[in-house]
């Protein structure tokens, strides 16, 4: 029950006839005393009643008054008695007046108030069932597949990741893993919560923990590789190691303890072996069935639902795990579920999930595209929110790798930082916002403002805007009087705004003189073609929503990065990079996570575009809050509540 | 004996049909596809990443080499595994067969069931309003785009009016909007080939002599003219069979059918090279299938037609 709800509920409730007379038999009461007290010495004015029976020695008055006054209280106390006793009577009278009557007519007013009470304010339905449609599907319940193998929805409803991180700040928060203690800048040791429990009744231990970082990794010898699984493709085809490769020694201390030692300092890792990444298996779960078991029929882990059944390309059903270690209260997420069972109906189709929403048939529908669901925010029917993209900001890369530095004979002009702030004082950001957008975007800095260690303020302040004129005037002072040409590579399936997004860019930029030719790939060619730095122009690029930066300041940022097109050498870019990977201090990287987005930013690194939303549509009856950083989709759902109707 | 022997070259040519098929999926995939990059996400992985899973799905090696295996394999009836799903290619295909046969089975009723009865209908009263309103039906199924239609009729006959789910495969009610989806194209065309056939034969010297001889008009249609009218039906039928399978693929995302459509689909935007060649050899197989069928349905349905000649 929400507190919003106890209240109104609370200023709704009908009082009775008895409880009024009670009430008024007290505040006549309490009138009276008033009166008589004000009779007595000033001084007592602002004591309360309960204040005269004060020990007879801590009274200072002279004796004649003193027993004047005690005479006066005792009048006082006497009749106040009275009348309660009175008005109790009377109360009473009335109460057994109303229980001669006819019972019917207590309970009719009962449920005229609840009725009343559903009127102005519908209830959390904790019993109800919530259907949830998604185009996101892979076959496959272990949560250890990875990337584009991962089935989501089930790794986020059944199992669970180390910690969590708060939906505002990013910051880690407990989870099955309460802390993490920095022993020293190469070693941590993890204290696992004692209190979770997985969903066959068994306790979540250290040795799990181990069991799950060695199972990404392919470190354990039961598994030899995944080669010796049961699995019918050989089970770990396509695993990433999600930061544990950097473990130079682990080991379990007790079944509420586990340490890692790495060989440098490693600021990033926590956050990286904790995030959703890597989510935990019972090892002795595993082990007793196999991994081809765990994959194919049957998931369990600690989360917030116990897996009930899967049909390949049809749906989940799940059930709410009443023992769950996390309350409701609070913003961090997963937490208990508000309804108790959840049906997730598998739909490739945004416009049938809509249907669905219209018809009755489903409650949720998220990660659509915004111009999908434009056209229902004025249906009564529907609930539109708008909420950060899974690849929450875009950007454009400049090559400046060393294998670019001169095109076709002449330097390439993004070395020139006059040219890279041309090309960003060319983008009318509001105006794609505004136009292209929902209209609740932010300009971009870079990285997706909730990752840990983003300054927001910062580099807010120091925001680059539009000024074509300003644009004209530098490309020329660069040397470009007559513009530049260049080609501009996007990705055309990734997310489906870039090829529109692209056009509006393409245009800005013209305006001022730098003419782009756009190549088009399909995203199972672009990220090979990006790895090569080879091709001269601009790169579409984007951030993720995962809370530690690393995964994308290491790849895209760091000169040493899979997607690093933009690197600039002569700047202290890459060494602030390592400092802030080397502090173990969470402020001492913060403090160097802003200087690093600072310089970065100030550098035009690269074009900085606009935030991307994506959008969720639910039924009229469903309320879905969740933090500003918080993406609405699989990691959000127990966060919904479903009302009665 | 000589419709056995004419049987077993059919089967050859479907299995040459098939590998040919096969053969250009496996190159054309392998040359514009990149499975590892579809397999991991652009961020957190790393090149050594890449190197095992592309080693591991056996994707590193020559294209010839690749092929060798692939085509040494096949042989014994094994497709690969799946990159993605968990199992065998070929079992992965087959669990969603049976989807598909029941949606372009119910596709086929729809078009037959539709387009033969406003054939004849039209054909017996070319010129009226009713010629006139089953040829407009024709337009409107050929002219209109299946998805659209599909999009339609769940706005239509399960938002609006809530006689039909709006997606999804469970009942007889799930199963009639986007068979009604896939069937309409097809209905059209046998509306339009039904209808010039009775025209055609409807004006023949052996109705005219049914007719003389003193049959009633019911049989003189049914048991004379239809039978005659339904020749080049029949062999349109095998051809249909090919356009309702292709169609499927798109109705069966648009109503969230698990069929083999969808799987298709899911596996291309993957690069699951071994499911797209499993899926691609069991839809040429069934339309070979389809149409060998239908070529012997010829000697049923006119008896003049001898095995040598189809």
């Amino acid at each position: 029950m929400s507190t919003r709800n106890y209240w109104k509920r609370m200023s709704h409730q009908r009082l009775s006839r008895r409880t009024l007379l009670r009430a008024s038999a007290r505040a006549g009461v309490g009138a009276t005393g008033l009166a008589l007290v004000g009779c007595g010495d000033d001084d007592d004015d602002d004591q309360p009643a309960v204040a005269q029976a004060q020990p007879q020695e801590q009274q200072a008055q002279p004796q004649p008054v003193q027993q004047q006054q005690q005479q006066q209280q005792q009048q006082q106390a006497m009749q106040q008695e009275q009348a309660e006793q009175q008005a109790e009577q009377q109360a009473q009278q009335v109460e057994q007046q109303e229980q001669a009557e006819q019972g019917t007519v207590e309970a009719i007013e009962r449920d005229q108030a609840q009725q009343d009470v559903q009127a102005s304010e519908p209830e959390i339905d904790t019993d109800a069932t919530l259907y949830v449609a998604t185009s996101r599907y892979t076959a496959g319940l272990d949560p250890h597949r990875s990337g584009s193998q991962t089935n989501y929805i089930n790794s986020a409803c059944t199992f669970e990741s180390g910690m969590s991180n708060h939906p505002e700040t990013a910051a880690l928060e407990p989870n099955l893993v309460a802390g993490i203690e920095i022993v020293d800048s190469t070693n941590l040791i993890m204290h696992v919560a004692d209190n979770v429990l997985f969903h066959d009744g068994s306790q979540y231990t250290a040795h799990d923990l181990e069991f799950n970082f060695e199972r990404v990794s392919s470190a354990a010898a039961y598994h030899d590789g995944g080669e010796s699984s049961d699995h019918p493709n050989g089970w770990g085809s396509a695993r990433q190691t999600f930061g544990t490769q950097n473990f130079a020694s682990y080991s379990v201390v007790d079944d509420l303890t586990f340490r890692v030692e790495t060989p440098a300092p490693n600021a990033s890792l926590a956050g990286s072996i904790m995030s959703g990444a890597v989510r935990h298996h019972s090892k002795a779960f595993v082990e007793e069935h196999g991994d081809g078991y765990v994959d194919i029929e049957q998931a369990m882990g600690t989360g917030p639902f116990v897996f009930q059944s899967h049909t390949p390309d049809v749906g989940f059903t799940w059930t709410r795990w009443d023992q769950y270690h996390r309350g409701r209260d609070g913003l961090v997420l997963p937490r208990l579920a508000w309804y108790k069972d959840l049906d997730v109906k598998i739909r490739p189709e945004p416009l049938a999930q809509l249907a669905g929403i219209e018809a009755g048939e489903v409650d949720v529908a998220y990660n659509l595209p915004t111009d999908i669901v434009a056209p229902y925010e004025d249906n009564e029917n529907f609930k539109i929110l708008y909420g950060p993209a899974g690849n929450p900001t875009h950007h454009v890369m400049f090559n400046t790798h060393e294998s670019v530095a001169e095109v076709d004979g002449v330097p390439n002009p993004f070395l020139d930082i006059r040219v890279r702030e041309a090309a960003n004082l060319a983008i009318n950001r509001e105006a794609i916002i505004e136009g292209l957008l929902t209209g609740t975007e932010q300009p971009s800095y870079g990285p997706y403002k909730g990752t840990i260690g983003f300054p927001k303020d910062a580099l807010e302040s120091r925001y680059h805007g539009y000024d074509p004129e300003r644009a004209k005037a530098l490309l020329a002072e660069a040397g470009y009087p007559d513009g530049i040409d260049v080609d501009l590579h996007i990705v055309t399936d990734f997310q489906v705004i870039v090829p529109t997004m692209a056009l509006v860019i393409q245009e800005d930029l013209e305006a001022v003189g730098i003419r782009t030719t756009i190549v088009e790939y399909l995203s199972s060619e672009y990220f090979a073609e990006v790895r090569t730095f080879s091709k001269p122009g601009l790169f579409w690029f984007f951030t993720n929503s995962i809370a530690e930066p690393e995964t994308v300041i290491g790849s895209e940022i760091n000169e040493e990065g899979f997607y690093a097109v933009s690197v600039y050498p002569e700047t202290d870019i890459q060494e602030l990079y390592v400092a802030q990977n080397q502090a173990m201090d969470p402020g001492d990287r913060a403090a160097l996570l802003e200087d690093f987005y600072v310089t970065f930013y100030d550098n035009f690194s690269w074009i900085f575009l606009t935030e991307v939303s994506s959008a969720s549509a639910t039924g009229a009856n469903i309320n879905w809050p969740v933090g500003s950083a918080e993406l609405r989709g699989e990691g959000s759902l127990t966060a919904i509540q479903k009302l009665k109707t | 004996m000589q419709f056995l022997s004419l049987l077993l070259i059919r089967l050859i040519q479907t299995i040459f049909v098939i590998w040919v098929v096969v053969s250009i999926v496996f190159v054309v995939a392998r040359i514009f596809g990149n499975p590892e990059a579809a397999l991991l996400p652009p961020f957190d992985t790393t090149a050594a990443d890449y190197e095992r899973v592309r080693e591991r799905l056996g994707i590193d090696k020559p294209l010839y080499t690749q092929y060798g295996i692939f085509l040494k394999d096949a042989v014994q009836g094994d497709l690969g595994y799946s990159f993605i799903r968990a199992g065998s290619a070929i079992d992965i295909v087959a669990d969603k067969i049976l989807p598909t046969i029941k949606l372009t089975a119910a596709g086929l009723v729809v078009a037959i069931g539709m387009g033969i009865p406003l054939g004849i209908l039209a054909a017996l009263t070319r010129g009226s309003p009713y010629d006139w309103l089953a040829r407009l039906i024709a337009v409107f199924g050929q002219a209109t785009p299946s998805f659209w239609l599909g999009l339609m009729l769940i706005f239509f006959l399960a938002v609006r009016v809530d006689w039909f789910p709006t997606a999804g495969s469970d009942g007889f009610r799930a199963l009639v909007l986007p068979a009604v989806s896939l069937g309409l194209l097809s209905a059209a065309g046998f509306m339009r080939l039904t209808r010039s056939g009775m025209i055609d034969v409807m004006s023949t010297d052996f109705i005219r002599t049914a007719r003389a001889k003193g049959l009633n008009e019911r049989t003189v249609i049914v048991r004379h003219a239809l039978r005659h009218a339904m020749i080049p039906v029949a062999t349109i039928l095998g051809l249909e069979l090919g356009t309702l399978i292709a169609g499927s693929v798109i109705i069966e995302v648009v109503f969230s059918w698990p069929g083999l459509g969808r799987l298709m689909i899911e596996s291309i935007l993957k690069d699951d090279f071994p499911t797209v060649q499993a899926g691609v050899a069991v839809i040429a197989f069934s339309i070979a299938m389809g149409n060998l069928l239908v070529d012997i349905s010829y000697r049923f349905i006119d008896p003049r037609i001898q095995a040598a000649e189809l």
